[in-house]
């Protein structure tokens, strides 16, 4: 049976940065990633956010090319009117709350 | 001086195969979870965190704790008591009144949600009671849990949603491409779920449209959303990407240049 995980953008970042504070996740995300049983969700937001890096310039692979594989690679979930909706009265209820919406 | 508010909570173990115990992991992690709730109602009521809470007694003979609730920091009381206010909201949830609740009471709904799991399973039911005036004892069963999950949905469906028309991209397979009619149609089956998309693709050529057939696809597209459904009832096709053959994400590593904002930078 398929897991599904969901990485939010600072994950990705994380391990396309191969971030050495967290080693010890890398080897967790790589793994999930080579396992066929592991199904990744994302949003479309996170690859927004990733593709605010740009791509080093010594390096041939175009920035084309990375959004292919991420698009295949990843389960994008898309980000329609319906998500913004709920996700502003979401942030509206907990800035209630918290007086913040910041963690 | 106003006194501490306290609340008593008693757990009844399966009486079918161990006499009535409760598994101490069942006791702790309802503990935790109550606490968890009380807080959240404290917060919701006052705006902020204004009580805490500790075991103020545990009984002998029975899996029964008293918690006490008491004002943190000492000399600031707020104003409403988060264990009343905790059982005024199971008192509505049993009501079964689900009118009474809206978008905004999802997270205590979910987190009483939470205190319900295993009912039946780890433990028979449960009681909680503050034991005061204009107080109800609440109690913690299948009947409560179902009340519970049943008031989550209510409310998710009182969610107004979108009704017009954006331009929006989606990713899946192109299928069942029928050009019988003046106006070609196709079914895009999303990668997520694979839920299915009616598309109108009037603005694609007859050639995009037999090369994209049965191929991972990036579509834009005018989505027509109706107020009824979350995702759109149908997609007027603007433009087909095909997909390439994906490499490997770990290719990528390192070769992003990728700056994180500081924490002043996003405030």
């Amino acid at each position: 049976m398929a897991r599904n995980v969901f990485w939010d953008s600072n994950i990705f970042i994380a391990f396309l940065k191969q971030e050495s504070a967290y080693k010890e996740y890398l080897e967790v995300m790589e793994d999930i990633l080579e396992t066929p049983d592991y199904r990744i969700f994302s949003s479309q937001l996170a690859l927004a956010e990733v593709s605010m890096g740009k791509i080093e310039e010594a390096k041939t692979k175009s920035f084309v090319e990375f959004v292919n594989t991420f698009q295949q690679t990843i389960t994008l979930i898309p980000t329609t009117p319906n998500i913004w909706i709920n996700a502003g009265k979401r942030v509206r209820h907990l800035a209630e709350i918290y007086h913040s919406v910041m963690p | 001086m106003a006194k501490n508010k306290q609340i008593h909570f008693k757990m009844h173990g399966l009486k079918k195969d161990t006499d009535d115990l409760v598994s101490p992991g069942a006791f702790g992690s309802k503990l935790v979870q109550l606490e968890k709730t009380l807080k959240l109602m404290d917060e919701s009521a006052n705006g902020e965190s204004g009580f805490n809470y500790g075991i103020k007694d545990l009984k002998i003979g029975s899996v029964e704790v008293v918690l006490e609730e008491f004002p943190y920091p000492p000399l600031l009381r707020p104003q409403r008591s988060g264990i009343e206010e905790f059982n005024n909201f199971a008192a509505k949830v049993r009501s079964g009144d689900t009118a009474l609740f809206d978008i905004s009471h999802k997270v205590m709904l979910e987190n009483l949600k939470d205190l319900c799991k295993g009912v039946g399973k780890n433990f028979s039911y449960a009681e909680l009671d503050i034991q005061g005036k204009n107080s109800t004892k609440i109690i913690i069963d299948e009947t409560f849990q179902s009340k519970a999950k049943q008031t989550v949905v209510e409310i998710e469906k009182k969610l107004p949603l979108f009704k017009g028309i954006t331009y929006e991209t989606h990713i899946g397979h192109l299928k069942e491409v029928d050009l019988r009619n003046e106006i070609p149609k196709a079914k895009l089956i999303l990668f997520v779920n694979r839920i299915e998309l009616p598309c109108i693709c009037k603005s694609i050529s007859i050639k995009t449209l037999c090369d994209s057939l049965n191929k991972a696809v990036s579509v834009l597209a005018k989505a027509k959303y109706d107020g009824i459904y979350r995702l759109p009832k149908s997609l007027d096709l603007v433009s087909i990407e095909i997909f390439r053959e994906p490499g490997k994400l770990s290719d990528w590593k390192g070769k992003f240049d990728i700056p994180y904002p500081n924490r002043k930078e996003v405030i």
